[in-house]
């Protein structure tokens, strides 16, 4: 219960930091993903179900405020917060190393997703232009952020965890 | 992981998930009823704490931009200073001739640049995140008489079109938007052309002009403006000015770039105008 309030909490704080604070901010005109952050952040340290549920309120969220169509961006972030999920139980590792390489990897394929549904087949084909004007700059800037707000997401969870099961022994 | 017993796999929430995602899809894509529905419901809770976050981010960028000139601000204020003693008594003199142009005004019985639209003001909130589309969130909703397809103005040139409408607040396609479209032509010679968002030019600050006659009579910087063709859009409204006009490959109609009166990167409140295009639907 606790964890599905601090789920929330955090997902609105990223939409709305993303979508204010940090467009105000705009560096090298763009924009940082949040919600992709702690999507495929929580997808790797939780596992796949707690990703693809943030992935998918997330994905919701964005599209009821801004996209044209409900449900494009939701099924992009479910997607990438399964997969992350499914990846760290086969892979997990501390080191921060291995967040970021997924960062880029994920943010790659959102990129990639989005462009190719909402532009290539609308007839825009010049992708050298969108790799270097949006992609690569989101990509790099994103990552910037991950590598500042991954431990902080991970000691959060940390104590979240060490609460829950606390009070798991009280009832016994 | 798998802490909820045998039966419960993330899997299966997984393709439940993904139902849910491609179902909501066809159904907003079939109906903007029920895409605005939702939306209205969600937004009426979200509204406040958006309209609070957007203050603090605006503080915060005008806090860092205010640290960063304050040198260049001491040092332009002594310029300034004589400047502004120069200037008095410059304004004196153009005082007397405003007045006198006034009068000449009246006599050319000069209309206004505009033709009376009702309009309301409304102040930008949200920007979209994505890096892609180019949409904007405003404060006023159908509770103030906002309704789709109405057009949007600032700083005198056209902003955009209302996409959707919740209680208090309203979703605008810039002009900009990779998907924009304007029927538009040239107000001098009213000659007939395409305007239309791409990212790439908009990178430059521009705007495309395109499907112009090859003949048409369309020259460097010649004002574009909305126009009677257009089924969105109210006639005579200022675009912007055109400019670099090419002859195609298909060496049947001629594109060129435009420059937009408007500045799209710094919107802060924007104009909707509350009278729709009749389009004899």
């Amino acid at each position: 219960m606790k964890r599905a309030v601090y789920y929330i909490l955090l997902i609105l704080a990223a939409f709305m930091l993303q979508n204010n604070v940090f467009q105000a901010i705009r560096w090298i005109d763009v924009t940082p993903n949040l919600l992709l952050i702690i999507t495929f952040c929580y997808g790797f340290i939780r596992g796949p179900v707690d990703g693809m549920l943030i992935g998918f309120f997330s994905g919701l969220l964005s599209d009821l405020f801004f996209g044209t169509t409900i449900g494009f961006y939701a099924l992009v972030y479910t997607i990438i917060g399964f997969t992350n999920g499914e990846v760290s139980r086969i892979f997990y590792t501390d080191f921060i190393d291995m967040p970021i390489v997924l960062c880029l990897i994920n943010d790659l394929a959102y990129s990639l997703y989005v462009y190719v549904f909402s532009f290539l087949l609308k007839g825009v084909t010049n992708f050298v232009f969108y790799l270097k004007g949006v992609i690569l700059p989101e990509m790099i800037y994103t990552m910037l952020i991950t590598f500042i707000v991954y431990k902080p997401l991970r000691n959060l969870n940390g104590r979240l965890e060490e609460r829950e099961k606390r009070s798991a022994q009280k009832f016994v | 992981m798998n802490r909820r017993g045998s039966f419960f796999q993330p899997k299966h929430l997984f393709i439940a998930l993904l139902v849910i995602c491609i179902v909501l899809i066809v159904f907003s894509a079939l109906s903007s009823k029920v895409n605005n529905a939702v939306r209205s419901g969600f937004n009426t809770v979200l509204m406040p704490m958006q309209k609070g976050l957007n203050r603090i981010g605006s503080a915060v960028s005008d806090e860092l931009s205010e640290l960063a000139s304050l040198r260049e601000v001491q040092q332009e204020n002594e310029a300034l200073k004589e400047e502004l003693a120069f200037l008095r008594q410059e304004n004196a003199k153009y005082q007397l001739q405003t007045a006198e142009l006034e009068k000449y005004r009246e006599l050319l019985e000069m209309k206004d640049q505009y033709p009376d639209y009702p309009t309301i003001g409304a102040h930008v909130i949200g920007e979209n995140p994505s890096n892609w589309d180019k949409t904007i969130l405003i404060d006023r909703g159908s509770n103030d008489g906002i309704k789709e397809n109405m057009n949007v103005l600032a700083q005198g040139g056209l902003v955009g079109v209302v996409k959707s409408v919740t209680a208090n607040s309203a979703t605008v396609r810039l002009i900009i938007d990779q998907d924009c479209q304007v029927g538009a032509m040239a107000l001098l010679t009213e000659e007939a052309c395409m305007v239309r968002g791409d990212l790439e030019l908009f990178s430059q600050g521009l705007l495309m002009v395109e499907k112009m006659d090859k003949d048409a009579r369309i020259y460097e910087d010649y004002k574009i403006v909305t126009s009677n063709r257009s089924s969105l859009y109210l006639p005579g409204i200022l675009i912007g000015y055109v400019r670099n006009i090419n002859v195609d490959a298909n060496s049947l109609t001629k594109s060129g770039e435009l420059v937009p009166v408007v500045d799209f990167t710094h919107l802060d409140s924007v104009l909707v105008i509350t009278q729709l295009k009749e389009t004899g639907n």
